[in-house]
């Protein structure tokens, strides 16, 4: 038997064990759509991380910085690390104060508007269920790379294993199985950058190496490769960085794949200190896979479908025992990011568009489990068929919530002018801006340039749409009575100790910046420069 | 080139950080003023 396939089996099996342990411990509605609002520091910052890093980094990131453009890879990952950090302080904590169970109830709530909800339902469901197709299909990528096994068969195989993990643990199951995944995928990917270095010659002889090669110098630039791989051009790469980073800022601010997290964290000190935990991992995970990506040029520059960089990095340049961890931490990443997107469309589904109004806590439960399992079904004919024309649906995910959900999220919180209908007509206008202008460019052929990326489009759109109509509404009494409570610090909040502490938190905090700076000049720039030819 | 992009992030992050302090530093004021009105009260 293949021991990498060996490796996984046993690896997602013991995710089952896991889920059937926790399954024992949701005892409510409120234990299985938000983890009972008790889950401390390790298992919101473990779930955060583990919700955003997915095969797309492994395959998608490792595969970018592979063909040269580790700079704007860089760029991004920097840039939207920041998205935790204002995402926890500046609508996470006003988030968890209104008590809801989802963020399309949020909005619901504080505008006092069913419409509202259940817009930013459909744009939840719509977003999630696009990327829950995209990492089951780099699931099953990855799989059938591996283990040679069929490819249907493969994405029915962890299907299986994560709709078990969300359907019977719900969202407290969720947290657990993800931290344990983010533990091993981070553990796995640290291991391997340091063998795939060191087989690359060593860190720094292998930037040496990189750098005053004449093929390879280019890969490492603050423009990264000229070749197409992104742009002709290096401003273009480099706005294209900019670009994604505040796209997947937004993401990492309001996505509710993230922001969902806040919702279960037991008190606002674990709000803040989660999402600095986050913003580090996520940076430090992006630098490692991409910076690993690069290595492996060293060793085999010439890899024909560079999406499989890191799986042939674990099969080549590891010792067995230490590329089945890597290779079972990527499949990790998949598994944790799809159970986290079920859940969370299993609940939207059953509280946002059926309600729990009259139901029990059993009969609410039942409802998103069955919820779950028909999305699963759903997702599973879409991968299995794989037609075409939803490929180009796929690049829109985060695009549609940074378009859609961001400037509204923000404005909800800080403008006492906003109104519902200008709330409204800012997320529609978003959305189908965002949309709309993808549908166009990916049926036409055209490419369009950098800086008409439809989601900056989107924002824009969202931005004058809830400008024109604040100016032609007014607020309601009800909805400033909704926007007044989330300034009420609650009671439990009211602890000297603990307030003292996350002022120093965030005052440390500063630090990470600085800290990023340095380890990219020493790790990255510094010994580039140096050789560069 | 590349100096200037671990400067720009660098920046970019303390300057998210320095953003979310000073909002926290304000609003959790009511709960150091709240303590101070304890003492006095004391």
């Amino acid at each position: 038997m293949n021991v990498y396939l060996l490796g996984m089996a046993i690896s997602m099996l013991v995710y089952i064990v896991i889920g059937i342990i926790v399954s024992a411990k949701v005892k409510n509605a409120n234990d299985f759509y938000v983890a009972g609002r008790q889950a401390p520091l390790l298992l919101i910052a473990g779930s955060m991380i583990a919700s955003y890093t997915s095969t797309g980094m492994f395959m998608g990131d490792a595969a970018q910085c592979y063909d040269g453009v580790f700079s704007p890879i860089i760029i991004f990952a920097g840039m939207q690390s920041a998205g935790y950090i204002i995402g926890a302080v500046f609508f996470g904590r006003y988030l968890r104060r209104m008590k809801v169970f989802t963020i399309p109830e949020f909005f619901g709530k504080r505008f006092a508007s069913k419409p509202m909800r259940i817009l930013a339902t459909i744009v939840a469901i719509v977003t999630m269920t696009v990327y829950l197709l995209s990492v089951m299909q780099g699931i099953g990528t990855l799989m059938n790379e591996v283990t040679g096994v069929d490819y249907n068969f493969c994405i029915t195989i962890a299907l299986v294993v994560f709709t078990f993990l969300s359907v019977t643990g719900g969202s407290k199951g969720v947290l657990i199985t993800d931290t344990l995944m983010a533990g091993i995928f981070t553990i796995g990917m640290v291991v391997a950058c340091l063998f795939i270095s060191n087989n690359a010659g060593g860190w720094f002889d292998a930037l040496t190496a990189l750098a005053s090669n004449p093929e390879t110098s280019d890969a490492l630039s603050a423009t990264g490769r000229l070749d197409g791989t992104l742009y002709h051009d290096g401003a273009s790469n480099i706005v294209w960085g900019l670009v994604y980073g505040v796209v997947w800022m937004s993401v990492c601010m309001v996505g509710p794949w993230q922001s969902s997290r806040y919702l279960m964290a037991k008190n606002e000190t674990v709000v803040v200190k989660s999402a600095f935990w986050a913003a580090i991992g996520v940076f430090a995970l992006e630098f490692l896979v991409g910076i690993s990506a690069v290595f492996v040029n060293v060793v085999n520059p010439d890899m024909p479908d560079s999406s499989r960089v890191m799986i042939w990095a674990a099969m080549n340049m590891m010792p067995k025992l230490l590329g089945i961890i890597l290779l079972t931490g990527v499949l990790a990443a998949g598994i944790s990011s799809a159970t986290t997107f079920l859940s969370l469309i299993g609940t939207s589904v059953s509280l946002d568009i059926i309600g729990k109004k009259g139901k029990g806590d059993k009969q609410t439960i039942m409802i998103g489990r069955i919820a779950m399992v028909l999305i699963a079904v759903i997702v599973l004919l879409l991968a299995t068929f794989n037609p075409p024309s939803i490929f180009w649906i796929m690049f829109l995910g985060g695009a549609i919530i940074a378009s859609s959900w961001m400037p509204v999220a923000l404005a909800s919180i800080f403008s006492k002018k906003l109104t519902r209908t200008a709330a409204f007509a800012g997320m529609l206008a978003g959305f189908l801006g965002c949309f709309v202008l993808r549908l166009y460019a990916s049926l036409s052929g055209t490419s369009l340039p950098v800086y008409f990326d439809p989601a900056l489009v989107g924002i824009v759109l969202n931005v004058v749409a809830m400008l024109i109509v604040t100016m032609l509404t007014k607020v309601t009494p009800e909805e400033t009575e909704a926007r007044a409570e989330m300034f009420i610090l609650p009671k439990s909040e009211y602890s000297v100790g603990r307030a003292k502490g996350v002022i120093l938190s965030t005052k440390r905090s500063m630090l990470i910046g600085v800290g990023i700076a340095v380890a990219l000049l020493i790790l990255w720039i510094i010994p580039y420069l140096s050789n560069k030819i | 080139m590349e100096i200037a992009i671990a400067i720009f992030l660098g920046l970019w992050l303390s300057g998210a950080s320095f953003l979310a302090y000073r909002r926290l530093k304000r609003e959790y004021n009511v709960v150091f003023d709240k303590q101070e009105e304890k003492e006095v009260e004391q």
